[in-house]
């Protein structure tokens, strides 16, 4: 029945009349027991009911620690033992540092609707509720693991977990098994033997030699953005280490040749890393804490939504306008904060660098540069090889240089004799002298001295005789950006020229200025280069390290560089994951700076697993087989992995090709989680870790977005057999130590399971730069603020990036000290990006895909003889073809004109984090316009329905109503999965179906879909076509779907960008005082990219309820896209109308 | 009226009822004939033929035959009846057009359903005949599925006319509703059905060539009918993903390569039938044609 409220307060109302004696004794009866009611109310004992709500018998306050930076200490409200509700805190302004220093009160309250949901989370029906093993897992361990031939994973079902049942375990058992499969794993593949059982299941060889015949090394582990629980979750990385021990059993091997696992990253692989930023400034990421950006005069946020992502500090942002500055927000849609912003520069997705590049041509055109800042901070002013690209450096001019002594480059700084070597320094034009002139690496603001040449052309003698030409930075910079020309950015990125005009002026007029960059960047496959041209034009105005400037990024709580450790406090965050196995310390007292470190692991992105279990080796017609894959990055094959704190599965790019044709090659897959996902759904294991207010043992977190430190653990008794995160890894660990009668697998983690975790914490507080000085016992006594808090020891406060470069003219983490804007390590030469410019991305583009949009004769791209028109994905990753945006407007990406003309955006969804609060009922509702709590439309997966935002217009034409479901498909070569066939039946689970909304904020190609909803699988499908009310529910798990069919990521795939997978980029390390070559995860390593992809949007069902019709409420009038004349009358202001006359 | 029935089929029918009625002794065919036999009107065997025709008219059987021919006679005076090997119907007879009717001897038990038949059958004949119908020299080229349904299309043009002028159609509205619910089962939504066949058993001056497009493109006919929405498109589920799809490639764009692609995979499936857009594009990929 669809009753509206006039029909039912009607039918309702004549009811009741109708069942009373007479409607008039009712009112008789009322007015002759209260005469006045003032003087005389009835008895109103009822209210204390409604009072009692708030009653509690105890609070307790917690970290909410998702993965959005944020790390809010919520305090819980427990009545007969069950958390009834959170509050923000107020305690902010109290917290303060060793040295009195106290936070801003204005970083209180802190918390959003995830926070205040939460215990609907916690009680709700979808926890991990008990330790589960898949049966097939089970059996095959019984049956003594056998060597796993494809007729054996049938067997066992590991090529169809999805549909195999689980078990219960107790805790012991669930240990022994474990330990046993990964001591049976690591068997298997170790020695000669496994190489060749390697090579037979296909893996490539440049992978194999990365195990060095080591087991271990197939072992893979994963603490899901472990500085959320440094302890619980980045101890999964202590557990890599561990294996070492498990390798000298296995192969026998001394403790000095044993190798532990590999540790999977975790920042890059979201995609969330801006991974231009070491190729400017060295560092991982430049980011600020959010106190800083009220300080900004401009702000401008690039494919970044402060107001939905940032939702407990997005008033840092508002305060610019409390405080007078101006707002830009660049963005192809009229976003959130663009609804905020002064003004608002729509762009084509994926083409930001042009854009950039645009502005800084009219920056230098107009001369509206800081010349010093260029000369004292940047390599503007170093010289550049036109015959090799490559900068001049002083072995060139002399073979016998030798680099003078650099010392804060190496006692600081952490450079080494080698790597200082190697490095060598730059040169300059001296204008002075008339000729080049050497200068190092310290030679940077008021240290640098040298009046050097910006413009010119000039020929220097090489050391070996021969005259080559050589370029300040600056002038070929003037060379390189005429391809970037207002006419052409306009072309390139369809912003409007005026705007464009614009925000140079105010860039060049405003100081300071900050540019925050978000995912609606770092997900495409050229961010690097947008990153990097994100630069240019702070660089050219000198707006970095003073407060409220400078280009930073957030997005994920990555930076377990916050516990940085030095050679004058010790190893910092690698005392906790990697101290040495065999040497553990045992003295609870010990000074976290006298730890042994031996990190006996191997760092690796997850990305290559995401790939295909493989690297990026392309057959190129003119040089054969060539890996793309750098040496220092090298995956190993994947045969196990072992994960906590992420919906990896669920997560992944491409998940739908990762379940269907990787994992099945995968011999043990273990989810630790506190709720049932896709990832425990298609696991071997699943494990169930203790919730944020369930913790027994002590956690700590930090946040790269605020400077607290914060410490807790939970009040609330777990309410089913689930354990803390770090007493799940040490019962691995104790349980392989008792296979093998060897003790010291329990030492390494005998504080843990003692119970004793506040030890580990103190020695990293007492390793770490930022912590070192701090008590465990002082902090929990509230000596600094709320019992568990205290201040990072930044050097400033709010920390802002680049402080001491700027300000006590320190050289940058380059090679060079200087801010990059040209990179000349032979891969950007080869690949056509040693200048900051604008690519086409290899999928989402209408033109010819990967192009490099340049005529700069000193980009000169290696093409390795690949056909232009080959659209083989992997070819397109590294086909480097130059052409001039004349030439590239007339190409077309082939992909494009069989309808793939979407660029799909996938951002995060303010109502989750990332797949986090996928199962909580209200914020499922919230989510969409399609949340429904009664489920009147049979056809939705619960109580929430996924949607795609599309442009009204768009969709009008493809014959897409408001409401109707549809298919997002990307390019079938590959999507959703490889050799995906019609008819078998993980195709439908594959699909990703969908509701539409109407959005006119999104331009016609553009579309949008939040990500990481909890996917379709097997058993959710199932459920969705057999239950009588339609729930995407599985039967047996209990997993809740948001989706009937498919994913977000049935549209992704991986890309592997080879800029990203250098040996020859040297930047800081991550977490301590050093440099590096080449690969780190989560530093310089792949950084994902889920937007790169085009969709086709076609029609599945009908809207209306069951399928018949259209959706009703698109048809109020209301809905944008479909407003009635009235709904545009009152937009259009013209519901009142003055009458002059 | 020039009628006249084939001996065979006359002896054929008569045998028929005979041979019906002998395990009933009341029947009156038998009765009938065994007076014949007792008048000793079978001892000439010249004279067979003439028994048989006598019982065939004086039992009525041509009658429904006449009848149906007086009721179009726009389309010949000059009818043939002889007996259908295989299928009945009837056909005209270039040059002059003559109707030549094809029909099983057990066709004559029920009159009304066999004046019903006819009178489906002649209308047919009368569309033939009626330049503004379009009927071509050479019969359509069709595939199987196709040419089923453009078939069928006809019948309900043709039954559905008769019964609007009172008629007692072959078929009634609700028996053809039935049959072409079969036909276009891949139309996901009853109500939509129901709506386009429904507009259609109304329908006045259709065209042959019309009835050929529908026949071959079953998504037409329902836009044609149903009144759907923007370009139409027809909502179904597609018989290789089983996905429902509004985006059909339907056998005339289907190239060959991939229909043998899909055929290798699907081996019930007929072009006809079509696929959804993204199957196609998955075999097209297959095919090499991507």
């Amino acid at each position: 029945m669809d009753l509206s409220r006039r029909q039912f307060m009607g039918v309702g109302g004549a009811g009741f009349l109708a069942a009373l004696p007479g409607s008039a004794f009712g009112l008789r009866l009322f007015q002759s027991a209260v005469d006045n009611p003032l003087a005389h109310y009835p008895d109103r004992g009822w209210e204390k009911i409604y009072r009692d709500q708030y009653r509690y018998d105890s609070t307790f306050s917690f970290v909410c620690s998702p993965n959005d930076t944020h790390a809010c200490r919520l305090k819980a409200f427990v009545r007969n033992g069950v958390a009834l509700r959170t509050e923000a805190p107020y305690e902010m302004g109290r917290i303060s540092d060793l040295y009195g220093n106290k936070a801003t009160w204005n970083w209180g309250p802190r918390t959003c609707n995830k926070g205040f949901t939460l215990p609907r989370r916690i009680y709700g029906p979808y926890r991990l509720k008990y330790p589960i093993v898949r049966a097939g897992w089970k059996q095959w361990a019984d049956d003594g693991f056998p060597y796993l031939t494809p007729a054996l994973r049938s067997k066992y079902k590991f090529d169809s977990r999805g549909s195999d049942r689980f078990l219960r375990l107790a805790w012991p058992q669930a240990f022994d098994y474990l330990a046993k499969g990964l001591t049976a794993i690591a068997a298997m593949y170790s020695g000669p033997d496994g190489a060749r059982r390697l090579k037979e299941e296909g893996y490539v060889p440049e992978m194999i030699e990365e195990t060095h015949q080591a087991g271990t090394r197939t072992l893979k582990f994963r603490g899901g953005m472990g500085l959320l629980g440094v302890i619980g979750k980045y101890g999964m990385y202590r557990l890599s280490n561990t294996m070492a021990l498990l390798d000298t059993h296995v192969r026998g091997v001394s403790e000095q040749d044993a190798l532990g696992g590999r540790i999977w990253d975790n920042y890059t692989w979201h995609g969330d890393q801006a991974p231009g930023h070491p190729f400017v400034h060295g560092l991982q990421t430049s980011d600020v804490d959010f106190n800083q950006l009220r300080f900004a005069k401009l702000h401008i946020q690039t494919g970044k939504n402060l107001v939905e992502n940032k939702m407990t500090d997005s008033h840092w942002f508002i305060e610019i306008m409390e405080r007078g500055g101006k707002i830009v927000t660049i963005a192809p849609e009229y976003s959130p904060p663009a609804t905020k912003a002064d003004y608002w520069i729509p762009t084509r997705p994926n083409t930001d660098a042009a854009l950039w590049l645009g502005i800084s041509k009219l920056l230098i055109d107009g001369k509206r540069y800081d010349e010093t800042f260029l000369r004292e901070f940047t390599d503007f002013p170093l010289l550049v090889r036109t015959d090799t690209l490559k900068r001049l450096k002083a072995k060139d001019l002399d073979a016998s240089h030798a680099c003078p002594a650099l010392d804060y480059s190496t006692s600081y700084q952490g450079l080494t004799k080698e790597q200082h070597a190697q490095i060598c320094c730059p040169v300059v034009w001296d204008r002075q002298a008339g000729g080049p002139r050497v200068i190092h690496r310290e030679e940077i603001g008021h240290n640098f001295k040298v009046d050097c040449a910006l413009e010119g052309r000039f020929n220097v003698t090489l050391a070996d005789g021969q005259t080559v030409e050589v370029l300040p930075l600056f002038e070929m910079y003037k060379e390189h950006l005429k391809d970037y020309d207002l006419e052409t950015v306009h072309e390139i990125t369809h912003s409007p020229k005026d705007l464009i005009e614009r925000l140079a002026n105010d860039i060049a007029t405003i100081k300071p200025v900050a540019i925050h960059v978000g995912e609606g960047i770092n997900h495409w496959f050229h961010a690097t280069l947008m990153n990097r041209a994100e630069y240019l034009p702070l660089i050219l105005t000198g707006n970095i390290g003073i407060p409220g400037s400078g280009c930073h990024t957030w997005a994920g709580n990555y930076k377990a560089a916050n516990f940085q450790g030095s050679p004058w406090t010790g190893k910092g965050f690698k005392c906790w994951i990697a101290e040495d196995p065999f040497h553990p310390n045992l003295d609870p007292a010990a000074d976290g700076k006298d730890l042994k470190v031996r990190g006996t692991f191997k760092d690796e992105a997850v990305a290559y697993w995401n790939h295909g279990d493989k690297p990026l080796i392309v057959d190129t017609p003119k040089y054969g087989r060539k890996c793309f894959t750098g040496k220092t990055a090298m995956p190993t094959p994947t045969k196990s992995i072992f994960f906590t704190n992420v919906n990896l599965i669920n997560n992944a790019k491409w998940a739908y090709e990762m379940i269907k044709n990787v994992d099945p090659k995968i011999n043990l897959i273990v989810s630790v989680d506190i709720e049932m996902t896709a990832s425990v759904e298609y696991a071997d294991f699943g494990l169930p870790a203790n919730s944020w207010m369930e913790s027994t043992a002590y956690e700590v977190t930090s946040s790269c977005s605020n400077p607290f430190l914060q410490i807790w653990k939970g009040g609330l008794k777990p309410l089913y057999d689930s354990k803390d995160d770090v007493k799940i890894l040490a019962g691995v660990a104790e349980a392989l130590g008792r296979l093998h009668g060897d003790g010291r697998f329990a030492d390494y983690w005998k504080f843990a399971l003692e119970g004793r975790e506040e030890i580990y914490i103190q020695r990293l507080m007492d390793a770490s730069t930022t912590l070192r000085g701090y008590s465990f016992k002082d902090i929990m006594d509230g000596k600094y603020g709320e019992p568990g808090t205290a201040l990072m020891l930044f050097r400033t406060y709010p920390r802002e990036a680049f402080w001491e470069q700027i300000h006590e003219s320190r050289p940058f983490y380059t090679d060079t000290g200087r801010l990059h804007a040209y990179c000349d390590i032979p891969e950007a030469i080869e690949y056509g990006e040693n200048f900051v410019v604008h690519r086409e991305g290899p999928e989402a583009t209408p033109y010819l895909p990967n192009v490099i949009v340049s005529s700069n004769p000193w980009i000169r791209p290696e093409d390795y003889g690949l056909d232009p028109n080959d659209m083989d994905a992997d070819v397109r990753h590294v086909r480097n073809i130059k052409k001039p945006w004349a030439d590239v407007k007339r190409t077309q990406n082939p992909l494009w004109a069989k309808g793939y003309q979407f660029y799909c955006l996938t951002p995060k969804t303010r109502h989750r984090v990332h797949s986090q609060w996928s199962a909580c009922d209200w914020n499922l509702i919230w989510d969409s316009n399609f949340g429904d709590p009664y489920r009147h439309d049979k056809r939705s997966p619960g109580v929430g329905e996924h949607q795609l935002h599309v442009n009204p217009q768009a969709a009008k034409d493809l014959g897409i109503r408001d409401g109707d479901y549809v298919y997002v498909d990307s390019n079938p070569a590959d999507r959703p999965y490889v050799g995906a066939r019609p008819d078998d039946p993980f195709y439908k689970v594959a699909r990703c179906m969908l509701r539409v909304k109407y959005n006119p904020a999104y331009p016609y190609h553009t579309v949008m879909m939040k990500h990481a909803p909890y996917i379709a699988t097997e058993r959710s499908v199932k459920a969705h076509e057999s239950r009588p009310d339609g729930r995407a529910l599985s039967e047996d798990t209990g997993y809740q779907a948001n989706l009937r069919y498919g994913s977000q990521q049935s549209i992704t795939r991986s890309w592997l960008m080879p800029m990203h997978q250098t040996d020859s980029l040297f930047h800081k390390q991550k977490v301590y005082m050093g440099f590096l070559f080449g690969s780190e995860a989560d530093n310089h390593a792949i950084n994902t990219t889920p937007k790169e992809t085009l969709v086709k949007i076609t029609k599945a069902e009908n809207g209306g309820l069951a399928g018949i019709g259209p959706w009703k409420h698109g048809l109020s009038g209301f809905a944008p896209g479909q407003e009635s004349g009235d709904m545009e009358k009152f937009l259009g202001g013209r519901f009142i109308e003055v009458d002059h006359g | 009226m020039d009628l006249q029935f084939a001996p065979h089929l006359v002896e054929a029918v008569v045998r028929h009822f005979v041979d019906r009625d002998l395990a009933d002794a009341r029947a009156t065919y038998l009765r009938l004939y065994n007076d014949l036999v007792r008048l000793n009107l079978d001892r000439d065997p010249s004279r067979q033929e003439s028994l048989n025709r006598y019982l065939f008219l004086s039992l009525g059987l041509d009658q429904p035959i006449g009848a149906v021919a007086a009721e179009f006679p726009g389309v010949s005076q000059e009818v043939h009846v002889g007996t259908a090997s295989r299928s009945e119907g009837c056909f005209l007879v270039p040059p002059q057009g003559a109707v030549l009717v094809r029909l099983h001897p057990a066709r004559f038990e029920n009159a009304e359903r066999l004046t019903r038949f006819l009178r489906n059958e002649w209308r047919h004949l009368a569309d033939m005949k009626d330049p503004a119908f379009g009927y071509p020299e050479a019969p359509p080229d069709l595939d199987p599925p196709s040419r089923d349904r453009y078939a069928l299309l006809w019948h309900i043009y043709v039954d559905a006319r008769t019964a609007r002028e009172g008629r007692q159609p072959m078929r009634g509205r609700e028996q053809w509703k039935e049959e072409f619910d079969r036909y276009w089962a891949h139309v996901d939504d009853p109500g939509l059905r129901a709506r386009a066949f429904e507009r259609f058993w109304q329908a006045e001056e259709l065209t042959h060539p019309e009835l050929i497009d529908m026949g071959r493109d079953p998504h037409l006919f329902i836009r044609r009918y149903a009144g759907v929405a923007g370009d139409g498109r027809l909502g179904g589920r597609c018989p290789l993903c089983g996905f429902p799809t509004f985006h059909w490639v339907l056998n005339g764009r289907l190239k060959e390569a991939v229909a043998a692609r899909i055929r290798a995979d699907f081996r019930h499936w007929d072009p006809s039938q079509g696929a959804c857009e993204r199957c196609v594009e998955l075999y097209e990929i297959r095919a090499g044609l991507w």
